[in-house]
């Protein structure tokens, strides 16, 4: 007896629809897939040994050293260190304060690897002191949430390793190439903040009071200040691109910097406050593990019946030209970004849609990064917008008016995505 | 009631505690061998294997910690449009298929870890019981078994006991609204960016 496509996937989504933990989902539909198995490869074992193998990776490791490093850096309130320095480089500026935030943003996002807990960080700081120089609640909230998402794009990045241990390109190159497509983004919302506060207006006899304030103190005490937090993306991101360390050597050396600098540097963590470090850190991580297991035995036994040749068989004849290919499959993964967590949709699909793109002339690494903008994007876009509940959680300001001030930036976001889906070598370029 | 109290630390932290176990042990075993090759230019051959392995284990002891603590990752779009009654029975639905799940998983990775444990194979490199890291899914769904029963009781008996929905840690709450005067407030160092 066999199980066709059609039933399986039916049966996925049905479950899922009932909220079924996606772990599980994928696990009764694999183990279904493997007990039905009409080549007799897989069995009950082969479906639980699929699942250990699924964890069982040097690369992965990265994942809860990269959180530890995260949480513990957040301690540390560094998000406000660095806003100051780019507020003291960028305030005199029209829009300069909330450009510095969509840097800090980008900052903060090359020292933790998840979206919504750069949203976290980044805004409990920074929107209290947007609002007190005068910029609207709602749009502050907005840029936050919108910037919050290159928290995956700049290296470190969850989702980047994620996608590596999926399909097997290299994590370290999907590093490098998050970088430019980062900073890409990062000047599109800028601009779009410019442009927002010319119209709008700002309050600027405020924020020059500020900036003066700061100027007067000099830049060497504002560096002193934040050195530490500026030195600690370059040193995990040195590490990697120098090839001293390999992408999980280099997060455990951040958990190491970042435990030396907040207990001893900052004092801002204490002895006894680690033990509830580290349950964050597991409580952060653990509900992606199961995942990570169910989704391998997946990904083997559907290769096994061969599907992934089946789909794209499917889009190869119902569009012909590249463009248009690439343009279905960012649609699809864009309405996948707004209703599933995006380390779950990478490891369902990335593994069903890379050789796709690969058939299509597109590199591997450049697919991840485009897989990743788009994911990033459902992060900020209702119903599950993870970042918008999140901003607005923490501000106060009802999910639906932040999501309304965001859709200009979303749209900046689309035409970055589009950009950095059809110019290769802004991912590329760096890659060699 | 010292006993009940002892049982219900138990209850909060079993899993909680081995899993911080587990990341001090990983995060201080791949610290070492960084170290190892670096300052003293010779690679450890075990270590890579061993943090594999607790990271499986971290991983099997993971599904009834998310249980527990409700933090498992679901798409639960639908749970919020429906009337509270109406959820509340469908999560009980949702915890009975993931028990036949469990149930049905548990006896494979019994006989995955038996089969490890007859061959007595050992690891390429560190040279340990394969056993020991095939044990995982077995003794890890069977807590999942015991964390969804559990779950599924509270869930129909005694609902109000219920771990509550996780919450993103937000620093301090809640935002004000723009203060008037900030000019005079800032000229005072009052402003939160000084």
């Amino acid at each position: 007896m066999t199980i066709g496509m059609g039933t399986v996937i039916i049966l996925f989504f049905a479950l899922m629809l009932i909220a079924i933990p996606i772990g599980s989902s994928l696990g009764i539909v694999s183990l279904l897939l493997g007990l039905f198995d009409p080549t007799a490869v897989a069995g009950g074992e082969y479906v639980v040994r699929s699942m250990v193998y699924g964890i069982d990776s040097f690369p992965l490791l990265a994942v809860p050293m990269f959180v530890l490093s995260g949480i513990i850096m957040a301690r540390g309130g560094i998000s406000k260190r660095l806003f100051k320095v780019f507020i003291y480089f960028l305030g005199n500026r029209t829009a300069g304060v909330p450009c510095a935030v969509v840097v800090t943003c980008m900052f903060y996002g090359a020292i933790s690897g998840s979206a919504p807990a750069t949203v976290a960080a980044v805004g409990s700081m920074t929107i209290p002191i947007l609002i007190q120089m005068g910029y609207d609640k709602t749009f502050s909230t907005a840029v936050v949430a919108v910037a919050g998402g290159l928290g995956v794009i700049i290296p470190p990045s969850i989702p980047f390793i994620l996608y590596g241990t999926a399909t097997g390109a290299s994590v370290g190159k999907m590093f490098v190439a998050g970088i430019l497509p980062g900073i890409l983004i990062a000047l599109i919302l800028c601009a779009y903040a410019i442009v927002y506060c010319k119209r709008k207006g700002e309050d600027r006899e405020t924020i020059n009071f500020v900036v003066d304030e700061l100027k007067k103190r000099g830049f060497l005490s504002i560096l002193k200040e934040s050195i530490w937090a500026l030195l600690c993306p370059v040193i995990i991101l040195g590490c990697i691109y120098t090839g001293i360390a390999s992408p999980t050597e280099a997060a455990v050396i951040s958990v190491v910097y970042s435990l030396i600098v907040s207990l001893f540097i900052y004092k801002s963590l204490k002895w006894k406050e680690l033990w509830s470090v580290l349950v964050e850190a597991v409580r952060t991580y653990t509900p992606i593990l199961f995942i990570l297991a169910a989704s391998n035995a997946f990904s083997r036994l559907v290769a096994l019946q061969e599907m992934p040749q089946a789909i794209s068989d499917w889009i190869f004849s119902s569009f012909h030209s590249k463009i248009a290919i690439l343009l279905i499959i960012n649609l699809l993964l864009l309405f996948i970004g707004t209703i599933m967590d995006t380390s779950a949709a990478i490891l369902i699909i990335a593994p069903i849609l890379a050789p796709i793109a690969g058939a299509v002339g597109v590199d591997p690494i450049h697919f991840g990064i485009i897989m990743v903008v788009n994911l990033a994007i459902g992060f900020v876009t209702p119903p599950i917008g993870i970042n918008l509940f999140v901003a607005s959680s923490m501000s106060g300001v009802p999910m639906m008016s932040i999501a309304k001030k965001a859709m200009p930036m979303i749209l900046c976001f689309l035409v970055a995505l589009l950009l950095i889906t059809f110019i290769p070598s802004i991912s590329m370029a760096l890659v060699g | 009631m010292e006993k009940y109290k002892k049982l219900k630390w138990f209850d909060e932290h079993f899993e909680e505690c081995i899993l911080v176990v587990l990341l001090i042990a990983m995060a201080a075993i791949m610290f070492i061998q960084v170290v190892a090759r670096y300052a003293f230019r010779s690679s450890l051959t075990w270590s890579e294997e061993i943090t594999r392995y607790l990271f499986v284990w971290s991983g099997f002891f993971g599904i009834a910690y998310c249980i527990k603590k409700n933090t498992t990752l679901r798409v639960d779009a639908l749970l919020g449009y429906l009337p509270k009654k109406a959820a509340r029975v469908l999560r009980v639905v949702g915890l009975c298929i993931e028990l036949v799940f469990f149930g049905c998983v548990f006896p494979f990775a019994y006989s995955l870890m038996n089969i490890a444990f007859s061959t007595g194979r050992l690891s390429p490199a560190a040279q340990i019981p394969i056993a020991l890291v095939q044990a995982a899914p077995f003794i890890g769904f069977g807590l999942a078994i015991l964390r969804v029963v559990q779950r599924a009781i509270l869930e129909v008996f005694f609902p109000d006991r219920l771990e509550p929905e996780p919450e993103p840690d937000l620093g301090e709450l809640p935002m004000e609204e723009r203060p008037e005067h900030v000019l005079e407030t800032a000229e005072k160092g009052g402003l939160d960016i000084l």
